[in-house]
């Protein structure tokens, strides 16, 4: 009974401040209360409806482990239509130069056939770049709305904090998680990106060609980016140190299941993830009771949709890869499993990104 | 199936060597070696001619 | 149009070359030459609507560029390879392997638009 007042009280606390602090954010509708405004355009749908309004005993009911569920599955349904438009296209390229593979071995002479094994491969990596683009800006996309989103919430988690008479430490706080955050974005959109876009090419090239000249320049920038992930995984360990404060979750079975399908999927980092995830589901249990659920949500929902939409594409092109090597293309197979690799390590970064800001939520709403 | 042109061509190459053949031993040889040639010449226009046909629907068929 | 004709009218030709080459050893080379012409106006009509069926799909995708550029390349590379063995065949080997260079430059003159296209990808990739 106690601890439900508390949490009423915090309710009220959270819901005058929002009235008091200005927000300036691009939201259509000023009517409804402030916690709507924080909420990325495109996330609204994925929302229930009236976030606006609650009370505490819906908000605790609503977003259980069911809605998340129903949630992945309705995120992979809208963006599944889309992958595999891309990928019928390369599929259906890939069956004309299955043809061409035929008639080529037919032709005797060994310099026709080097040629014609050229065109198209040629023809086949136009089309493979002109679909990655789009993963890429995914990605991109992503952390700018991610960061955008961090920005927002920080001063309002600071605000609370203050209101609780935590002054220094709400200072503390907010200029650490700001400055944090603007250093993953600066690290990850001007280093990791462009270096994952270059050593993509460099595999290209060097697939497609079969130059082993330069084909020790790929294997080192892969190594570049593997040094690169691991110190912001060391960073993200210091700050799993500083988490001491927030209780380790129950390993329940459910989440027993997401740690080994992210173990699965996500490479080089799935050992990390997976550690921070039992911290992470501690941070959700504290954002839980001390209100910051609609936040903690965004946060989910800001990283799990890219995510999900580039590895269902990084799924469609290793199955469009297998198709290759059965049909014979051992070039274009070998391209395309190049490509879905560095899918891969996209999705990594975008997996880590989102780790961190989860992380950064709870530590500021279990400070509070 | 085309197998008319093949067995005209085989036609032609065996009338030739058998006028040939019956020209020299009457000894006009000449006359035998205009046979052979008009022969030769008839199954080279008959070739030129397939030869157009087939690199007309190799042309559609491709698109060159 | 069924492999075993397909087959019965090649080796009707090869007997017809041999009996031909006992005798007017010229017209062997020519009846060779049109027995290899016709058979392969045989194979034309059922690889057209192979290729057809084919195009079609890739037209869809929205890549017809690139399919037209692999369809052309395919002609090339047959008929080149033809007309080579036919130089072979004849005794003329010179000519064949120039028949077969020329084949190969005219698929990477075809080449060409596309591998442009391709670098300005990857330029506009790493931007």
């Amino acid at each position: 009974m106690k601890r439900y007042r508390r949490l009423m009280g915090v309710i009220l606390l959270l819901s005058a401040i929002f009235l008091c602090f200005p927000f300036s954010v691009s939201a259509d509708d000023a009517e409804e209360t402030k916690i709507d405004v924080t909420v990325p355009e495109e996330l609204r749908e994925y929302l229930p409806d009236g976030v606006g309004t609650f009370t505490p005993s819906e908000v605790l009911e609503s977003f259980d482990f069911s809605f998340f569920a129903k949630l992945g599955i309705r995120i992979i349904a809208e963006a599944a239509p889309e992958a595999a438009k891309s990928f019928a296209l390369l599929l259906g390229l890939m069956l004309m130069a299955a043809v061409l593979g035929v008639i080529r071995r037919t032709v005797t002479s060994v310099g026709l056939q080097a040629v014609m094994e050229l065109v198209g491969m040629v023809c086949i990596a136009s089309a493979v770049f002109s679909v990655t683009e789009g993963v890429f800006s995914i990605a991109e996309g992503y952390v700018s709305s991610l960061s955008a989103f961090m920005n927002q919430i920080t001063p309002v988690m600071a605000g609370f904090m203050i209101a609780s008479g935590q002054v220094t430490s709400a200072a503390v706080v907010s200029g650490v998680i700001f400055t944090a955050v603007s250093l993953l974005e600066s690290i990850v959109a001007n280093v990791l990106f462009p270096m994952i876009r270059l050593s993509l090419c460099m595999s290209l090239v060097t697939s497609m060609f079969g130059i082993t000249g330069i084909s020790g320049i790929a294997p080192m920038l892969k190594k570049m980016i593997s040094y690169v992930f691991g110190f912001v995984t060391l960073c993200l360990s210091a700050v799993l140190m500083f988490q001491s404060l927030i209780a380790k979750s129950t390993d329940s079975l459910a989440m027993r299941g997401i740690k080994f399908a992210v173990g699965q999927f996500i490479p080089f980092v799935g050992g990390a993830v997976n550690e921070a995830l039992s911290t992470i589901i501690g941070g959700i249990g504290t954002i839980k009771a001390a209100t910051g659920v609609v936040a903690a949500v965004i946060v989910c929902l800001i990283a799990a949709v890219p995510l999900i939409k580039i590895l269902l594409q990084k799924m469609f092109l290793e199955l469009v890869s297998v198709c290759a090597g059965i049909l014979g293309l051992s070039g274009e197979n070998r391209l395309m499993g190049e490509v879905a690799s560095f899918f891969g390590y996209t999705a990594a970064v975008v997996a880590i990104s989102g780790v961190f800001f989860l992380l950064s939520v709870s530590m500021m709403a279990s400070l509070g | 199936m085309n197998t008319e042109l093949l067995l005209k061509v085989a036609g032609i190459g065996i009338l030739v060597t058998v006028a040939y053949q019956i020209l020299h031993k009457s000894g006009r040889d000449e006359q035998a070696m205009l046979v052979s040639i008009a022969g030769l010449i008839i199954v080279l226009l008959m070739l030129v001619q397939e030869m157009g046909g087939l690199f007309d629907s190799v042309k559609s068929i491709f698109g060159l | 149009m069924s492999i075993l004709q397909i087959c019965g009218f090649a080796l009707l030709g090869v007997l017809v070359v041999t009996v031909l080459k006992s005798v007017r050893p010229e017209y062997a080379t020519v009846t060779g030459v049109i027995t290899g012409m016709l058979l392969l106006v045989f194979t034309m009509t059922p690889l057209a609507s192979v290729l057809t069926s084919v195009t079609e799909l890739a037209e869809d995708t929205g890549f017809s560029a690139y399919s037209s550029v692999i369809l052309k390349s395919m002609g090339i590379g047959i008929l080149g390879q033809t007309t080579a063995d036919v130089c072979r065949d004849s005794g003329v080997g010179t000519l064949a392997s120039k028949v077969e260079f020329a084949a190969k430059v005219m698929i990477l003159l075809l080449c060409v638009p596309i591998l442009q296209t391709l670098l300005g990808l990857i330029e506009g990739f790493l931007k």
